[in-house]
């Protein structure tokens, strides 16, 4: 997966920062937010094929981050880490639309396979929405 | 007491260590996971390394140096919840109210930070040493704590002040304004226990806890 475009949202900075560059190292494209509200206005300004979200966070948490961003798409793909106590939480987010959601810490390889998951999905919808515009254009023009 | 207030002051007292323990658990979580991925960063280095291209010791040295802050911040961590799990050991012994204090703000910490509050702590330098229940105690003031992050807003402050009077120890919190009559209410069966008085100034922005030098005084 070359160059997919990831969203990593976490406030511990020292872990984003590492997670990122090991991210990158794999071809990844990496933007970090510290916080819910920088993550909505990293999601108002580019697109991303994945988003990989802590649930535990300062201020506004993961699943009211998670509601708001999917509120702004509903087509975002978002990977929620969890702390083992709170997979009951991650369970909760599903039902509210994440992709899916992996204990915190995580193992590097299930995390990768997730985002390519994501960004497959993400592909999918992308290919589908554009069906469906073109579809709507033919039956408007009655070509 | 009555059984039934016997059986809610000790699921109470579940509650506020179980709310402790789990906040101290999810600190000491992020702290495996930078370890975790640091670890993980110097395999990635070494697998990649090639002949032509070898491995920047400086790299290796800056993981060493998180790894390092990690292994202080793991450290600090585990002492407050040695400290604070040892509460229970004894039901009443001679405390320094200073030390017991500092302690439980450093554990309050995590709960103000993910309300984006800021929580201070104002001591006298010498010792304030009283005879009273630990655990109790830092139930007592942690209750108080949470009552003012519950009404708080990011960027507001809590100030807890420890001092002594006349003959009593004196614990103060100031913080947003909270309905005083609520928490005392709540905290009854903890200033029964520690023959502690309360009082409310400021609509509620003030808390004050009265301690004797010794519960049986």
């Amino acid at each position: 997966m070359p160059n997919e475009k990831v969203l990593l949202i976490d406030d511990e900075k020292e872990f984003a920062e590492v997670l990122a560059e090991r991210m990158e190292a794999r071809g990844l494209k990496i933007t970090t937010a510290d916080s819910g509200p920088k993550a909505i206005q990293c999601v108002a300004d580019e697109n991303f094929d994945a988003i990989v979200l802590n649930l535990f966070m300062p201020g506004m948490d993961g699943i009211e981050t998670l509601k708001q961003l999917l509120q702004k798409n509903p087509d975002l793909q978002i990977i929620l880490l969890v702390g083992r106590a709170t997979i009951k939480k991650g369970v909760e987010a599903i039902k509210l639309g994440a992709m899916d959601f992996i204990e915190k810490p995580a193992e590097f390889e299930k995390l990768m396979e997730l985002i390519n998951k994501a960004a497959a999905k993400k592909m999918l919808l992308v290919e589908k929405n554009m069906e469906e515009k073109m579809s709507a254009i033919l039956k408007q023009k009655g070509w | 007491m009555s059984s039934d207030s016997n059986r809610k002051f000790h699921e109470k007292q579940m509650e506020f260590f179980g709310a402790v323990t789990a906040s101290v658990s999810h600190e000491i979580n992020n702290v495996f996971a930078i370890t975790n991925e640091n670890s993980g960063l110097m395999s990635d280095l070494l697998k990649n390394a090639k002949r032509d291209k070898p491995i920047d010791p400086k790299r290796f040295l800056h993981i060493n140096e998180t790894l390092g802050k990690q292994l202080e911040r793991e450290k600090h961590i585990v002492k407050r919840l040695n400290r604070f799990s040892h509460n229970v050991d004894t039901p009443l012994k001679e405390i320094d109210l200073n030390e017991l204090i500092t302690n439980l703000c450093d554990i309050s910490q995590r709960f103000a930070y993910r309300k984006k509050v800021k929580l201070s702590l104002s001591l006298k330098r010498s010792p304030i040493v009283i005879e009273s229940s630990p655990f109790t105690l830092q139930e007592m003031v942690f209750a108080c704590i949470i009552a003012f992050l519950s009404e708080a807003q990011p960027g507001d402050s809590i100030t807890v002040k420890v001092c002594k009077d006349s003959d009593r120890a004196v614990i103060l919190l100031y913080g947003p304004k909270i309905k005083s009559e609520e928490l005392f209410a709540m905290l009854q069966p903890m200033t029964d226990e520690l023959a502690a008085k309360t009082q409310a100034e400021s609509d509620g922005a003030k808390i004050l806890l009265f301690l004797p030098r010794s519960i049986g005084a």
